[in-house]
């Protein structure tokens, strides 16, 4: 390339990243408008920003208080989790003194638009029974021995005449399945000319209750109706997490701090600005020249990372992301010393500066596609079988991944075959030295 | 005499063993040093009926005061403010009823807010100390199908690139790497928070990268002294002492962050900053002391002569 040439794209390419630069970190307003920088953009998970707290009392007219504690609060975060909610707390609080019993619950998640409604599903009051038997409103229990229900599902809507009807799946397990299938079948043959019924319901509300037969039950499946979007959602999520046998009042919203302490969006946003600024200065110092080209590929690197997290959807940012992104950093930063250890060998080896730059580089690919590659499909399986935080671990590394691959081998060479036609003296700027044996 | 990495394995093995047998016995008896957010605890929560002017600050500066004449330092609790501090919540891992007697609290608030103002004095405060459990989906059986399920993906993956030598050394490497740091987490008894699973996965991964580093590194070194009279440790030596810088400025860049963490955060964020910490050290710990003798202990056998008297390439 030529110097000119060189000079003028890497005039573009400084202007590009500054207004990128900008963009990701610097708000301000233009009249009416309001910018708020990419970076506060980017939505952020109860551990860090804080949220809202609900407080669920026992109500008094349950008929039993005899609280299986532990339960409910399995169930209210599996409601959680289900909702989409990765940082949370669900904490049960008894009064240290005799006599005392009744637990209150204390459910803080971050702030959304329908955590109301959610709250109001999540602490939403019923166990799901199954009645069988030939009367038209069956009251023999069933089902009632091992979990019956695998999964419960709203599937979308129908109209029907002039009423929209939304339809909620219930897939029933193994035992499920056969519990009732034995019931039919045993109903049938006492009485062929018999219909068999089935009923279900949540706390006081029924379900369904209709005439089904064995050949209805496609794929372990029965239907349920409900007249609203809203309440087939409330059902199938109260069907699918197991009922709430207890009825609870839920309290006012309230505003909580982040459980990691008042301000840990600007702690952690200094630690990683600081941690990323000494990564620089250390490129700078030990790598002189080379360390200009990878300290403008690890701030592409970060740049990059933190749009990423808004541009892709349903990214909540918490503790352990951030952890995530300090890791893709680090890897970022190991394939770039690989590259500048590749490179200086070979031109100690003889070659000269553009050959040992060449296949320096060439010879980093392999080492650094195996990183890249180990910690992308560990970021993966991670992603595909956990929750909660530990997911949002798993993306932002694997996004990390793949953008720290882009930079170390992508990025290093733009900015090496841009900055070599313009150096008087490349070995002196690239710091390479030759063998002394 | 040049120093070998590979003569000093007896050293890293020993105390791998002294790591593994501590943690995992201190762990069996106690189980995880689990914070006071993620298990049984005790709460502290104190209000005030109205967050007039200075009066949520004047509280909470009141009852830290109470809290620290009885004895109850500022590390042994994490608190949260709701409604803008007119309720603040300390949470403790242990019970610390005995030292705290909830009227004497409310006294020492209630004065406080009276030296401030007579407005606030009228303020009605209560101060409630509660036994709490926390649910929290620890993940572990989806971390424990995700954590085999890579080390059979990785095993494969540098089969095909780095043959047996280099695909056992990395997947065992990873293995051990989160082996111990799940062990030194009981041994060092640092609370464990929900991220705990994120720093395994983060000392396992980095175990990972540093031997697929030192790995390819061998590889290469291999090549270069075809038809020298050397043995694979000699070449799993030489290649480490090539790949330590880098080693050295991963785990400084690692370790500089962890320390930030430690100096700057409060009481979580600081555990948080440890936890860091330890899976650096045992990451690069496993990598450096395992790595090399382990590829150098495979590559004996016929596979080391076959590749030294291969050409070298020529570029």
């Amino acid at each position: 390339m030529k110097k000119g040439k060189a000079i003028t794209l890497l005039s573009v390419v400084s202007v590009l990243m500054a207004v990128l630069l900008a963009m990701t970190f610097v708000r301000f307003s233009y009249g009416i408008y309001d910018y708020n920088s990419i970076l506060g953009a980017v939505k952020l998970d109860y551990d860090i920003e804080g949220g809202t707290a609900y407080t669920l009392t026992l109500a008094e007219d349950n008929e039993e208080n005899d609280v299986d504690i532990e339960n409910i609060l399995k169930t209210l975060s599996d409601r959680l989790d289900a909702l989409g909610y990765k940082g949370y707390s669900v904490t049960a609080l008894k009064e240290v003194e005799e006599g005392v019993d009744d637990y209150s619950i204390r459910i803080a998640t971050r702030s959304t638009d329908s955590l109301a409604s959610d709250i109001a599903a999540i602490s939403a009051y019923g166990e799901v029974k199954f009645y069988g038997g030939t009367s038209s409103d069956p009251t023999e229990e069933i089902m009632d021995e091992e979990p019956a229900v695998k999964d419960s599902r709203y599937i979308g809507s129908y109209v029907e005449g002039e009423n929209t009807i939304y339809q909620v799946s219930l897939v029933f397990t193994d035992y499920g399945y056969k519990t009732l299938t034995d019931a039919i079948n045993a109903a049938t043959e006492a009485d062929s000319s018999s219909q068999y019924y089935l009923k279900i319901t949540i706390g006081e509300t029924t379900l369904l209750n209709a005439a089904i037969t064995t050949s209805s039950i496609v794929d372990k499946t029965v239907y349920i109706t409900s007249q609203s979007e809203a309440n087939a959602k409330q059902i199938a999520l109260q069907i699918r997490t197991g009922g709430l046998a207890y009825k609870y009042d839920v309290s006012d919203a309230q505003t909580i701090t982040p459980v990691f302490g008042e301000n840990t969006a600007t702690l952690l946003f200094i630690a990683v600005v600081a941690f990323a600024l000494v990564a620089i200065a250390a490129f700078l110092i030990l790598y002189k020249g080379y360390g200009v080209v990878a300290a403008l590929s690890f701030i592409l690197f970060f740049l990059i990372e933190i749009a990423m997290l808004v541009a892709v959807p349903g990214i909540v940012l918490s503790v352990p992301g951030v952890i995530g992104i300090v890791f893709a950093a680090i890897i970022c930063i190991d394939g770039l010393i690989i590259t500048i250890a590749r490179i200086k060998e070979e031109f100690a080896g003889g070659k000269t500066v553009k050959a040992a730059i060449r296949n320096g580089s060439k010879r980093a690919f392999r080492p650094i596609l195996n990183t890249n590659v180990i910690a992308l499909a560990i970021a993966l399986l991670l992603f595909a079988f956990t929750g909660g935080t530990l997911n949002c671990f798993a993306i932002t590394l694997g996004i990390g991944v793949v953008v720290s691959f882009i930079s170390t081998v992508l990025f290093t060479r733009m900015f090496i075959s841009l900055i070599l036609p313009v150096c008087r003296n490349s070995e002196k700027f690239f710091n390479l030295k030759r063998s002394e044996a | 005499m040049k120093y070998s990495i590979t003569q000093k394995f007896k050293v890293f093995f020993i105390i791998t063993i002294i790591i593994l047998a501590a943690g995992l016995t201190l762990f069996g008896v106690f189980g995880y040093n689990q914070a006071a957010d993620y298990s049984r605890g005790y709460q502290l929560n104190v209000s005030v009926s109205e967050n007039f002017g200075e009066a949520g600050e004047v509280m909470k500066s009141a009852a830290d005061k109470y809290l620290s004449g009885k004895g109850v330092k500022s590390a042994d609790y994490a608190f949260q403010k709701i409604d803008d501090g007119e309720k603040i919540v300390y949470k403790f891992t242990h019970d610390v009823g005995e030292k705290i007697d909830e009227e004497e609290l409310k006294e020492a608030i209630k004065s406080a807010l009276a030296e401030k103002s007579s407005v606030l004095s009228g303020l009605e405060v209560t101060c409630e100390y509660d036994s709490t459990i926390n649910y929290y989906n620890s993940q572990f059986v989806g971390l424990i199908i995700a954590g085999c399920i890579s080390l059979a993906a990785i095993f494969v993956y540098m089969v095909i690139m780095e043959r047996l030598a280099g695909a056992v050394t990395v997947t065992a490497v990873t293995l051990l790497s989160a082996l111990i740091f799940f062990a030194a987490m009981g041994l060092a008894r640092i609370p464990a928070y929900p991220f705990v699973g994120a720093m395994l996965v983060l000392c396992a991964v980095l175990g990972a990268v540093l031997s697929a580093g030192l790995v390819s590194r061998f590889k290469e070194q291999l090549k270069n002294m075809a038809g020298a009279k050397v043995t694979s440790r000699e070449i799993a030596d030489k290649g480490t002492s090539y790949g330590m810088l880098r080693i050295m400025f991963v785990f400084g860049a690692l370790a500089f962050v962890s320390v930030l963490f430690m100096a700057i955060g409060p009481t979580y964020i600081r555990f948080m900053g440890l936890q860091v910490l330890l899976a650096d050290v045992v990451a690069t710990f496993t990598a450096v002391g395992y790595a090399p003798f382990l590829w150098a202990a495979i590559k004996k056998g016929p596979d080391v002569r076959k590749t030294v008297k291969e050409k070298p390439q020529e570029e």
